[in-house]
């Protein structure tokens, strides 16, 4: 990002200015981009929070302002945290009650679409709310969520995945990796579908994915599959498929 | 409060061992009233319009995002586990804040919004590789009559 200010004026000989925010201040401390606002932010939320339009505009401001004031190299503090819902913790509306998962692989298989059932009505009225899902980057569309379901059980179980009726966009192993990703894409925004007044944050979500669901522990089988795999191209994945903090399940 | 002190110390570790080139700078652009400024969003997201082809890891490319695409066509193809997608997920302009644009531009606060925005994937192990993509799309931004980048990480 530090980088890209300094090319993109180069490339424009001097018509285009940079600014913009930085997750990590070490960063814009040692590559010094021209003009960047330090946010406080959990990386991934650069604006702040999510359906926060005054805070969002504010920070975007307050960086943008930079092209009005800064005469030299500068790297200033936005001075607020990302607005929250206060200190009680936020409980997801939809209750599930995730089995023990099973051994056998079209148990597992079912019991994944089973607990994608129970999300679906959650799921749709996002959809309406939002008038948009994010779920496709691993080229399943809406009405496959439950193929993705079954890839990750075939995997977690030792099976032999089967490609199913689905356009995916990568092949096997990095396959699993976006399947993952779209099918918690499927539960984040399930859970998030009705607006309230306690609304999670990237923390709360990540524990009730990975300690109040069942897709969490199918996700820490299939990376104890992978951290075992003698293919390097499956265990170089491990890294990349559950957050720092959520490996293990809460205690 | 989110600094690398408050993260997971693996993450942290990982943030801070990036390497950290130093780039020459150019000749500074003085300052300019917001109102007169054309501007463009920059990210580093990974994110593309559905019909593209995802980002592959550590790819230099970039993806063009016009000004008047449609939130429910956007994607995010970013690999890595380290930052939050929930805020993408449930409001875009939690990571590419181009409705908060818009609403500048409706009240005069800056002048306009370019007809493109731009995208690369993050997690750069070698920043100094986007030179060239990087030098490309300020040439285009130029052309277009863009005189600023507002530049987002994710």
């Amino acid at each position: 990002m530090c980088a890209l200010s300094h090319y993109i004026e180069r490339g424009s000989e001097g018509r285009v200015a940079t600014t913009g925010v930085s997750l990590i201040r070490e960063h814009a401390e040692g590559m010094a981009p021209p003009r960047s606002l330090f946010v406080p932010f959990p990386l991934g939320r650069p604006l702040g929070a999510p359906d926060q339009p005054d805070f969002q505009r504010d920070v975007l401001l307050t960086s943008l302002q930079l092209l009005e004031t800064a005469a030299e190299t500068t790297l200033t503090d936005y001075p607020h945290d990302a607005p929250t819902s206060g200190d009680d913790p936020w409980a997801c509306a939809v209750a599930l009650a995730p089995p023990e998962p099973a051994d056998a692989t079209e148990a597992l298989r079912d019991q994944l679409i089973a607990e994608i059932r129970q999300l679906a009505p959650w799921h749709a009225e996002s959809v309406k709310r939002r008038g948009r899902s994010t779920v496709g980057v691993s080229g399943a569309t809406l009405d496959q969520v439950e193929d993705l379901a079954a890839l990750l059980a075939d995997f977690a179980t030792g099976a032999e995945p089967v490609d199913g009726e689905i356009d995916w966009n990568h092949r096997m192993p990095v396959r699993l990796k976006f399947a993952s990703d779209d099918l918690r894409a499927f539960y984040h925004e399930s859970a998030t579908a009705q607006p309230g007044a306690k609304y999670p944050t990237d923390a709360d979500l990540n524990d009730w994915l990975f300690n109040q669901t069942l897709l969490g522990t199918v996700l820490r089988q299939i990376v104890g599959r992978m951290s075992q795999s003698d293919d390097r191209r499956v265990a170089g994945l491990v890294i990349g498929m559950i957050p720092a903090g959520f490996a293990r399940p809460r205690s | 409060m989110v600094r690398t002190s408050d993260m997971h110390p693996d993450m942290a570790k990982n943030l801070l061992s990036l390497p950290l080139p130093q780039i020459e700078p150019q000749a500074w652009i003085p300052a300019r009233p917001l109102s007169e400024h054309q501007v463009a969003i920059v990210t580093t997201a990974g994110m593309h319009p559905s019909g593209d082809r995802p980002f592959n890891p550590g790819s230099v490319e970039y993806r063009l995002i016009p000004g008047d695409v449609d939130f429910a066509d956007l994607r995010m193809s970013h690999l890595s586990v380290n930052f939050d997608r929930s805020g993408f997920q449930q409001d875009i302009n939690t990571v590419f804040p181009l409705e908060r644009l818009r609403e500048l531009a409706a009240d005069g606060t800056i002048a306009g919004i370019s007809r493109y925005h731009y995208s690369f994937m993050g997690a750069q192990p070698d920043p100094t590789r986007l030179e060239k993509t990087g030098e490309e799309i300020g040439r285009l931004l130029a052309e277009d009559g863009v005189t600023a980048a507002f530049l987002t990480p994710v």
